[in-house]
């Protein structure tokens, strides 16, 4: 498959790597010198210097021969006007265009101008946000189409999964659940089996249903709350989206933000929500408005940094639950090692929700993990696909894939070794991203 | 450090080359030589110990940074020379410096020879001798990298490393890909000299061996004579085209033989035509006191400007009697070399131009002193580090071409001979100045002489850099 990526800023550099590791042939087109010989010298990639609204540069970047136009650049305006060129003078089936204003699509239908698919970085992230607070917000939630939950776990020393192999930690919570995926605190990756044991460092992924999920998040010591109190910190677009996303439920919103005419906006279009001038990380402001008594402190300012050190400060107050806005992989590994109960990255979430559309079809969801180390795939099993009627253990699925979680005539069940998938099963598997293209092949 | 992938990533380079030495033994045989034997015990060991190396490294993981892949690519190349040179030690006796001498020489498409009677040898140990140029000229990196995606991601950088040239230019998006077009240029071009050879009255084995020394600008011939001992005009400028050819960047090669003939507009192709033929006429004029008619003296002065140029080495015309301007020129082309992505060696015509362009900027510079000046190549302007890089090559490459000629002449060898030897192993060329001049060869160097032109071909096929952070104390650094 070809792919011509316009935009090699956060979002194109990582969905470039990601799908040029899956033996995509990827081209990418970047105006900023620096950024287009980073993307030269780190990516297994055709890199493109120069506009992407040039109709020359465009077809440098092979367009006439692509599967894919993918327009990711920071400006809105050049996404919409590259995808208009691209329509007019290429025949490529699939355009997608990331538009953070979200008033251009009203304004005119995208069809026309040539957009397929449109993303929306914020609209993704506010609604990861909201999907980890109604689920508790105890941990990193990926929530499929169907009944079945997976959640990330940082191990601490008081863990009671620390040093024990995944055979004894099933045995000792008797239920039903798989351990899809470890991270090492060395950055290794592995996708574990019974006798691998979890570490002190780890982050791991539990696969399960949601009721045994909550028992698990209880057994690491986290009792289940009821979230009624919420602050939110930082009022910009994804800040008032998820306010208004968590609206309701008799649930009390505080956004604090410390521009007082977005503060004034916001207090006028979200009527029910407490509006607050005020730094995020000003400690009077904490006390004064009892941000320490709040069931989950969202930190969402445009300022990473700060988003880290406020969550991490809401915690320590005693805060029962942070959320932070954090797109640096650093940052996230750090936040997960710290008391951060879940991250939520506007980058990933964004690639995901691109890489959800460009497997459309057997593929229902994509969830991409560990930034990108391994992906969830749902799937919906066909007739003539190679994984039906054969059981689990004869499938002969390459090491660092696994099948986690199956759906059939609406029951949710966890395999063995020994289930037979059938025909029109939904099924979750955990992959590496090196097998991707091999587990594309099989289903 | 990832040793292990490094020691994995040689094993198969064995296996490569032991499978390559394979088709020497055809030769043997047809030529009844009692070459066989010898050829398949290296063989069968070579195939053993890759076979070894590859089953001890099994577990290896395949994160490569960049230091690894500097160290990868040199060690590659020395442990290559070392397993190629076995040949040289088992059939014809060699020791091991000499016979390590010539297989770098013929790995880094050098030419340079410590054997006298080259005549006097088994064919299919001649024909082996001139493979290792045919396989060194586009990479045995890149040749690796194209037929065995074992490295994944790593694979770029392992032929940036390698690939001659500032930077590389992908056809395709995939590094893997691109390798695969580059080799495919290089064959379909190989086998139309070999076909063209044969027309001009060569044998199978001579048209072979001569298109691999061509292709790869090497210089190795199977003949003491070289070229010359054909005496055939239409055989000489078959071999001054296509030393020209393999002189050029293959990515426009590539481009022309799928039909974008747009390629042909490169500035550095420009560049390198115009100087040619800017030498070949100096040179031919100059040649006139020497050969009768003017078309004798463009024979032999284009063919020998093309061979010193392009760095391959192949020789009609004894030079070193010829008169002092002619001389001088050749010695200057040798440090000019062939384009980027291209099988020649030395400094490249793309980093005399942009140094040269820089220059004129910077005359600009002194006379409108808030002037603004960009450098550009093709249409594109220049990246400052880009710039920056190439003067700090040129630096390197003139420093170690000195301290070369240095070393040499330490060993009591005269002046001309000294920066000859080093500038033609440097450079990747093969024949130098006096006393290893077109009619001489390196036999008579001590081994200490021997080993350090071995290890400056090395550098000069790696293109100093890659070499040289190896022998830098923040190399080991953590």
């Amino acid at each position: 498959m070809n792919i011509v990526i316009a935009g090699a800023g956060g979002v194109g550099y990582h969905l470039a790597k990601q799908l040029s590791e899956e033996r995509k042939n990827v081209s990418i087109i970047e105006k900023d010198a620096d950024k287009a010989n980073f993307a030269y010298e780190n990516l297994d990639c055709l890199v493109v210097h120069g506009e992407a609204t040039d109709l020359s540069t465009l077809k440098e970047a092979g367009c006439d021969k692509a599967d894919m136009f993918i327009a990711v650049t920071n400006s809105d305006e050049v996404n919409m006007v590259s995808c208009l060129i691209v329509a007019q003078n290429f025949n490529i089936p699939k355009k997608i265009v990331r538009l953070r204003n979200v008033k251009y699509t009203r304004y005119f239908t995208l069809k026309k101008i040539g957009i397929d698919y449109v993303i929306n970085p914020e609209v993704e992230a506010a609604k990861s946000i909201i999907n980890t607070v109604n689920f508790g917000a105890s941990s990193d939630v990926v929530v499929f189409g169907i009944d079945i939950q997976m959640r990330g776990f940082y191990i601490d020393a008081k863990s009671p999964f620390v040093n024990k192999s995944i055979h004894e930690i099933r045995h000792s919570l008797n239920k039903h659940f798989v351990i899809s995926g470890i991270k090492r605190e060395n950055g290794e990756f592995i996708i574990p089996s019974g006798v691998t044991a979890v570490k002190e460092g780890d982050y791991i992924y539990i696969t399960a249903k949601q009721s045994t999920v909550n028992e698990i998040v209880e057994y690491t010591g986290k009792s289940s709350i009821k979230i009624k109190n919420i602050a939110i910190f930082g009022a910009g677009d994804i800040g008032i989206m998820t306010a208004s996303g968590l609206m309701g439920n008799r649930r009390n919103i505080k956004i604090i933000d410390n521009d007082y005419e977005r503060c004034k906006r916001v207090s006028n279009k979200l009527k029910k929500a407490t509006v607050i001038n005020g730094e995020a990380n000003d400690a009077e402001l904490f006390d004064e408005e009892g941000i320490k008594e709040f069931d989950v402190v969202i930190t969402a300012t445009d300022n990473e940094e700060i988003n880290l050190l406020s969550a991490l400060y809401a915690k320590n107050m005693g805060t029962k639950r942070a959320i932070a806005l954090l797109d640096k992989i650093n940052y996230i590994m750090m936040a997960n090692k710290f008391d951060i109960d879940a991250v939520v990255s506007t980058k990933l979430t964004t690639v995901n929700s691109i890489l959800r559309f460009i497997r459309k079809g057997k593929i229902l969801g994509v969830y991409s993990i560990f930034s990108g180390d391994a992906e969830a795939l749902e799937v919906l099993v066909s007739e003539n696909s190679k994984i039906a009627n054969k059981a689990i253990k004869d499938l002969h699925l390459p090491q660092g894939c696994l099948i986690v979680a199956i759906e059939r005539n609406n029951e949710n069940l966890i395999p063995d070794g020994n289930f037979v998938i059938k025909e029109n099963d939904r099924v979750v598997i955990f992959t590496k991203k090196e097998h991707i293209s091999t587990v594309e092949k099989i289903i | 450090m990832n040793i292990k992938l490094i020691i994995k990533f040689i094993s198969v380079l064995i296996i490569l080359t032991s499978v390559f030495m394979l088709t020497s033994i055809p030769f043997a045989l047809y030529f009844n030589e009692t070459t066989v034997l010898g050829f398949s015990e290296i063989i069968a060991l070579g195939i053993f110990t890759g076979v070894l190396g590859l089953i001890m490294t099994k577990d290896a993981s395949k994160n490569l940074n960049r230091k690894d892949g500097f160290l990868l690519v040199s060690l590659s190349w020395i442990v290559v020379s070392l397993f190629g040179g076995l040949p040289y030690i088992k059939i014809a006796h060699l020791s091991l410096t000499d016979a390590f001498f010539e297989t770098m020489s013929g790995f880094t498409t050098t030419g340079a020879s410590v054997l006298t009677n080259i005549e006097a040898l088994p064919k299919s140990l001649l024909f082996w001798r001139s493979l290792t140029h045919w396989l060194g000229g586009m990479g045995i990196i890149v040749l690796t990298v194209a037929i065995l995606p074992i490295l994944g991601i790593g694979g770029i950088k392992l032929i940036k490393a390698e690939a001659p040239g500032p930077s590389m230019e992908k056809i395709s998006p995939r590094i893997t890909e691109t390798a695969k077009y580059l080799w495919f240029a290089y064959i379909v071009l190989s086998a139309i000299e070999t076909i063209l050879l044969i027309f001009g009255g060569m044998n199978l084995f001579d048209a072979l061996t001569h298109m691999f020394g061509t292709m790869a600008t090497g210089g190795f011939s199977p003949k003491n004579s070289s070229v010359a001992y054909f005496h055939s005009a239409y055989i000489d400028w078959v071999i001054t085209i296509f030393m020209f050819i393999a002189g050029a960047n293959f990515t426009i090669h590539f481009r022309l033989l799928s039909g974008k003939f747009s390629a042909i507009k490169d500035e550095e192709l420009k560049a390198y035509t115009l100087i040619v033929i800017f030498a070949v006429l100096i040179v031919t004029l100059d040649n006139l006191k020497i050969y009768s008619t003017f078309f004798k003296s463009l024979r032999y002065s284009a063919f020998q400007v093309v061979s010193i140029m392009t760095t391959t080495g192949f020789v009609t015309a004894d030079y070193s009697k010829w008169n002092g301007l002619a001389k001088t020129v050749l010695f200057i082309l040798m440090f000019i070399g062939g384009c980027a992505g291209s099988t020649g060696g030395s400094i490249k015509v793309i980093r005399i131009y942009t140094l040269f362009k820089q220059a004129i900027n910077e005359l600009k510079y002194n006379i409108h002193p808030k002037g603004v000046f960009t450098v550009t190549i093709n249409d594109q302007p220049l990246r400052k580090n880009t710039i920056f890089s190439i003067s700090g090559f040129f630096f390197l490459y003139m420093a170690t071409f000195l301290i070369v000629a240095l070393i040499i002449s330490s060993f009591g060898t005269d002046i001309m001979t000294s920066l000859g030897a080093s500038a033609a192993t440097l450079g990747n060329i093969g024949p130098g100045f006096g006393k290893v001049g077109p009619v001489n060869n390196y036999a008579w160097l001590p081994t200490g002489a021997k080993w350090v032109l071995s290890f400056a071909m090395l550098a000069g096929r790696l293109e100093i850099y890659t070499v040289f952070v190896l022998l830098t104390p923040n190399f080991f650094k953590k």
